[in-house]
């Protein structure tokens, strides 16, 4: 699989101890306008995705419009056997109940939606991963870090060096 | 009640007020061994084990009474449907009919001042009418 | 002024001397060493326990729901208590993992994951009854379930049993697909300790690659938001629509609007109990009190206190409303279960689930280890009797004196009851032994950053 044995993309990996010293150098890395960058940490930071800019995910979108075609989907599923197909008078209740169809409608809406989130959140971060092989494997232990590609037009070894160094990191690999 | 269908999950029993749902605990069929299965009444489907059954009024016999009566155009008429237990009677103590048949026996029996409902108050509209037995006879006349 | 600040401070959430590496260490450490000899002990009791229910209740399948104890009235008892029993408890996963994580609740962070996996596996154990107390369980599994067939049939969307059906597999679905998304960014820490080759890539495959980077986190944490968000009607539904098979009847002692509420405390009570029964034996044996600490089960049993308020209430008040509503079905059928042939169930129940957990109000024994452990087994007893008395006592002596009858239970029961705890516990033992038990990032997340 080319995921344990493939080559990552060039560049430069810093690592760091502490999430502050990771925002630090994020924050000096953007002043010399790199773009293409990414943080690695084992836990979500939230000054980490600010300091990177990244955007507000935009799945809550996508759940809230599969939750309303769950809903419709159920309630029609419902509707649409039990009052058109073949109504069956069950005690005189009403072929179409509304209340009586509201449970199924619920798990309806949080099911569709549930799973939607799911596949969308595997969407949004390209999962399953099978070509970007792991960095470093302190990654997801306890160590940030900050990789800068070498496609970015200011890409250069010894200024990121130095910023690096003056931010104190652990470790420099390069790729 | 539609045997085939059933699961037998007991939950009708459960909701029975009057508890007359019975429930398939065996396959109480296994005893009918030739020629014993003679017994069974052909007309109506023998329940497997784990169906829940109840007094269905007869429904072999007023399937029967219906589809001889569509063959001819006709309307079931007033009393050509007997159930089984109204036939073996010996008292005639049982009416059975179309209760939305005004002028049928059973309707008229209904609407008798001596006629109730077992738990009417559940509001469960049973379709069988009980005749009370008068018994202050000295008041009465 | 700092020292006055800093003894205001609460106990840490996480032992001041654990660093985000020993972390790491100590709860992939179970996962990285061969089970002990302590583990087979205990996975060969609840094998054993295991194929006992199986064997019995492949008997029963065979010969009939005649070899329960059920007859009429009685249609119901050990297996859908046990059903009831068995959801209710996934119910304080769900709650730890979504509505603490709602409420920003930090000490969720090192307890979630083990209570989530213990809903997936009770949800599991649970969903194993409503096929077998059918007396067909071969049509069962599938005429359930509305799909196209060649008879135009549907299913009767107005039961309460129907939308059991929709609400537990959603249930499933969901709390599984939660607890595997929380599980992500562990499975690829385990990957990444992994040295064998073969681990390597069944933590690689299990993980999907996840890497860890901060356009993933993003996402990452708004999805864990919104099924938390999604997740937590999702609980309080599932729970109200199984009270609804009985709340939608018309048995005194079921047709009661207090039900889903009801029904939801109750729920949220057994499953913390359980959760504090797994936690206590789990930071034992797999060395976690750092993490797993004094707080997190000191804060479960006051949980556990609140809800056996909620419940007592209940009790109270549905006496209290069987009275003043002057309806005399309903009055007796209270009555009854006080005095009448099932008092021992009933008196098991409110010993169980008001009187023992008022030892809570206690510091000195909310804190104590034994105290909590014996507690939280009472209580789930005391909480398997509480459905036993609702659903028993309701259907043995109901509307007309020719129907009431009495319910024994028979071995196959018995064995049915002990298999279920033996369904759950092989699962979860395996669990503890091939995935993190702790969640480990979010853990990290809590803790102080290192200078």
């Amino acid at each position: 699989m080319d995921l344990m044995n493939g080559k990552p993309d060039a560049g430069t990996l810093a690592l760091f101890e502490s999430p502050d010293k990771l925002v630090n150098a994020i924050e000096k890395v953007k002043a010399i306008r790199v773009k293409k960058m990414e943080a690695f940490t084992p836990f979500p930071i939230h000054e980490v995705i600010h300091a990177l800019d990244i955007k507000r995910s935009k799945i809550p979108w996508g759940t809230l419009l599969m939750c309303l075609i769950g809903m419709t989907l159920a309630f029609t599923l419902q509707a649409w056997t039990n009052g058109v197909d073949w109504p069956i008078n069950v005690a005189g209740k009403p072929f179409i109940s509304i209340p009586a169809f509201i449970p199924i409608t619920f798990e309806g809406t949080i099911l569709i939606g549930g799973i939607s989130t799911f596949l969308l959140l595997l969407a949004m971060c390209r999962l399953p991963n099978r070509s970007k092989p792991v960095l470093d494997v302190r990654l997801t232990d306890d160590l940030f870090g900050l990789f800068v590609e070498k496609s970015d037009p200011q890409y250069n070894v010894e200024n990121l060096n130095k910023i690096f160094k003056d931010c104190n990191a652990k470790e420099i690999k390069y790729f | 009640m539609v045997y085939n269908r059933c699961v037998g999950t007991r939950y009708c029993a459960n909701n029975c007020p009057y508890k007359v749902r019975r429930f398939n605990f065996f396959d109480y069929s296994k005893q009918y061994v030739e020629p014993l299965n003679l017994v069974l009444n052909p007309d109506i489907t023998t329940r497997s084990r784990g169906v829940m059954e109840k007094c269905t009024f007869c429904m072999q016999r007023i399937r029967t009474a219906k589809d001889k009566a569509k063959a001819v155009g006709k309307l079931v008429a007033d009393g050509e449907i007997k159930t089984a237990c109204q036939q073996s009677c010996p008292a005639d103590a049982i009416v059975f009919g179309n209760t939305h048949d005004e002028q049928s026996m059973v309707s008229k029996l209904r609407e008798n001042p001596r006629g109730f409902h077992v738990l009417e108050d559940l509001n469960v509209k049973p379709q069988v009418t009980y005749l009370e037995k008068v018994r202050n006879t000295s008041k009465v006349g | 002024m700092q020292t006055a600040v800093n003894t205001l401070m609460e106990a840490p959430l996480v032992s001041p001397d654990k660093t985000y590496a020993d972390i790491n260490k100590d709860v992939c450490n179970p996962l990285e060493s061969f089970p002990t000899q302590k583990w087979w002990a205990v996975f060969g009791v609840a094998f054993i326990a295991f194929s006992w229910g199986a064997f019995m209740v492949a008997k029963t399948i065979a010969t009939g729901i005649g070899t329960w104890g059920l007859n009429s009235p009685v249609g119901w008892a050990v297996d859908i208590t046990t059903f009831v029993f068995w959801i209710g408890i996934g119910h304080a996963g769900t709650l730890i993992s979504a509505i603490l994580l709602l409420f920003r609740q930090k000490w969720r962070t090192s307890i979630n994951r083990a209570a989530e996996a213990m809903t997936i596996f009770a949800v599991m154990t649970a969903g194993i009854f409503p096929l077998i107390h059918t007396g067909r369980p071969w049509y069962a599994f599938y005429w359930l379930f509305p799909y196209p067939n060649q008879r135009q049939l549907w299913t009767n969307f107005k039961s309460p049993l129907e939308w059991d059906v929709f609400a537990v597999s959603t249930y499933f679905t969901i709390s599984l697909l939660f607890w595997y998304i929380g599980l992500i960014p562990d499975l690829a820490s385990v990957r990444d300790r992994a040295k064998n080759k073969i681990r390597k890539l069944a933590y690689t495959i299990l993980s999907f690659g996840w890497r860890g980077s901060a356009k993933n986190w993003n996402h990452y944490e708004i999805v864990c938001l919104i099924l938390a968000g999604l997740s937590t009607p999702l609980v309080l539904s599932v729970h109200t629509i199984v009270s609804f098979d009985f709340a939608v009847s018309l048995l005194p002692g079921w047709h009661t609007t207090i039900f889903p509420p009801y029904f939801v405390a109750g729920a949220i009570f057994s499953g913390f109990a359980m959760v504090v029964t797994l936690l206590v034996i789990c930071r034992e044996v797999f060395n976690l009190k750092s993490y797993i600490t004094m707080k997190h089960l000191e804060n479960m049993n006051k949980v556990m206190l609140l809800t056996a308020m909620m419940v007592g209430y209940a009790y109270i008040i549905e006496f209290f409303t069987a009275w003043y509503s002057g309806n005399m079905y309903e009055r007796f059928a209270f009555i009854n279960r006080a005095t009448g042939p099932y008092w021992w169930a009933y008196w098991t129940m409110m010993s169980c689930n008001v009187i023992v957990p008022q030892i809570f109000w206690f510091k000195k024994l909310r804190t104590n280890i034994k105290v909590m452990f014996v507690a939280s087994l009472l209580i789930n007893v005391g909480m398997w009797f509480e459905r036993f008395v609702i659903i028993v006592t309701s259907l043995h002596r109901d509307f007309l004196p020719s129907s009431w009858g009495y319910y024994r239970m028979t071995i196959y029961e018995v064995a049915m009851l002990v298999g279920s705890f033996g369904f759950f516990f092989m699962f979860f033992l395996i669990f503890c032994r091939l995935l993190p038990t702790v969640a480990m990032f979010e853990v990290k997340s809590i803790m102080k950053q290192p200078k």
